[in-house]
């Protein structure tokens, strides 16, 4: 009984890390402009600091109870170009503290990429410290700016059921979900850089999902 | 006798709080609106991921010739998307009546006010509350309209290719599937906008509700 009850713990434990967590982007795109959307209806993102953004992740992040630890999420990253926004990066996150400041949780986050480096970064699947980066909360909707946010290296916003979490930013890992960006862009071998940098574009068929993201991107 | 005093001083002391905590009629009925609104919201983006993945579906399905099941699965996104449109009407009916009763109620505690100054105050809030439904209501009809329209060419698709599907009766009908993945983006765009009225709606009926 004991051993089944520890394999159990193992279990519950591994699946936040596992790939199974993984979704297509089929899937994830509409459930980013969702996300996207709904932060845009409300005035939480403010759509100056996301025109000078250099690259925007869109994640659903499901925290686990403190006593567990971690999180996992699942979304995408896209960079801008000389042509405007490039195609979806399906990524996953893994472990830290990914905008958790509670536990058992559901967040949708968004996070404005200031930097080039930073874009790489992430499309890299790097780990992430709690030292690594500065993380703030980005200014809301209609904020007026200043220098110091569009100088750091993300401005992050977070979703809760209409509660805005303050940010818990640190010690997780980004990995690159390949096998969704190889299925979605149909090259078995395509790569985050060949994504982000538009050598592989976004697919006839599934553009119209994509549209919807770059609608939502422009001001208002 | 003591303690028969301190419990009427009690009584007495808690009358006026629960006389507080009451809302009146209307700011209860608008707190529900509201809240249905939030439901109807909900419901509106599901409806739109469903149509995301359709139009994906059926760029697949022209695209590659049914690579990776695609009809498969675009008959059950199609299934998916006419029970969420149903659950929103049924909740757009929720909240046309929520209106009428907010309404009713209001219309009621204005007509126990004395001062007449008061009255044509409040009056006026009422109409404006009546005349932004009636915009919310006549996007509400119009994008639900297209909603049949588009669910009905949808439903042809599928039919169409229950009937005859191979690689030449999908190239033959590759404009008809055109014409439906572009109404189908339309059909989002209307109701991003539409979502956008319901959201500033439910605004101001929570404000009604003090909420």
């Amino acid at each position: 009984m004991k051993k089944i009850l520890q394999l159990l713990l193992a279990t519950l434990i591994a699946l936040p890390t596992t790939n199974g967590w993984a979704e297509s982007l089929d899937k994830l795109v509409p459930d980013c402009a969702e996300i996207l959307g709904r932060m845009k209806r409300e005035d939480i993102l403010n759509m100056e600091l996301v025109n000078e953004a250099k690259g925007i992740v869109i994640l659903n992040v499901t925290g686990f109870s403190i006593g567990i630890g971690g999180s996992g999420g699942d979304g995408i990253l896209i960079a801008k170009t000389e042509k405007g926004w490039s195609g979806p990066v399906a990524i996953t996150t893994q472990g830290g503290t990914l905008g958790i400041d509670v536990g058992g949780t559901d967040n949708d986050i968004v996070i404005l990429l200031m930097k080039d480096g930073v874009v790489s970064k992430w499309g890299n699947g790097d780990h992430f410290s709690s030292a690594s980066a500065g993380a703030v909360m980005g200014p809301k909707g209609g904020a007026t700016l200043d220098a110091s946010m569009k100088d750091r290296d993300f401005n992050v916003y977070i979703w809760n059921k209409g509660a805005k979490l303050g940010v818990n930013f640190g010690g997780f890992d980004v990995d690159i979900n390949d096998e969704a960006n190889a299925d979605y862009y149909s090259k078995p071998m395509v790569s985050a850089k060949d994504i982000l940098n538009d050598i592989a574009v976004v697919p006839e068929a599934k553009k119209a999902g994509m549209t919807r993201i770059y609608d939502l991107l422009k001001s208002k | 006798m003591k303690k028969l005093s301190m419990a009427m001083l009690v009584g007495w002391a808690l009358i006026p709080v629960a006389g507080w905590a009451q809302n009146s009629d209307s700011l209860n009925i608008a707190a529900d609106q509201a809240v249905s609104m939030n439901k109807l919201d909900d419901l509106m983006g599901r409806a739109e991921k469903r149509l995301s993945y359709i139009m994906t579906n059926l760029g697949d399905l022209s695209d590659n010739n049914d690579a990776n099941n695609s009809f498969d699965k675009f008959k059950d996104n199609l299934e998916d998307m006419q029970s969420i449109r149903e659950d929103i009407k049924d909740r757009v009916e929720k909240v046309r009546d929520l209106q009428g009763q907010r309404i009713a109620a209001w219309t009621k505690e204005v007509s126990g006010m004395t001062d007449k100054d008061m009255r044509k105050m409040t009056n006026d809030q009422i109409d404006k509350a009546k005349a932004d439904f009636d915009v919310l209501d006549k996007q509400l009809r119009e994008v639900g309209g297209d909603a049949n329209d588009l669910t009905a060419l949808l439903l042809d698709l599928k039919k169409y290719f229950a009937s005859s599907f191979t690689p030449d009766s999908i190239k033959t009908c590759t404009a008809m599937i055109e014409k439906a993945r572009t109404a189908s983006q339309e059909m989002v765009k209307s109701v991003d906008v539409l979502r956008d009225n319901i959201y500033k709606q439910k605004k101001e009926v929570k404000g009604t509700s003090g909420n």
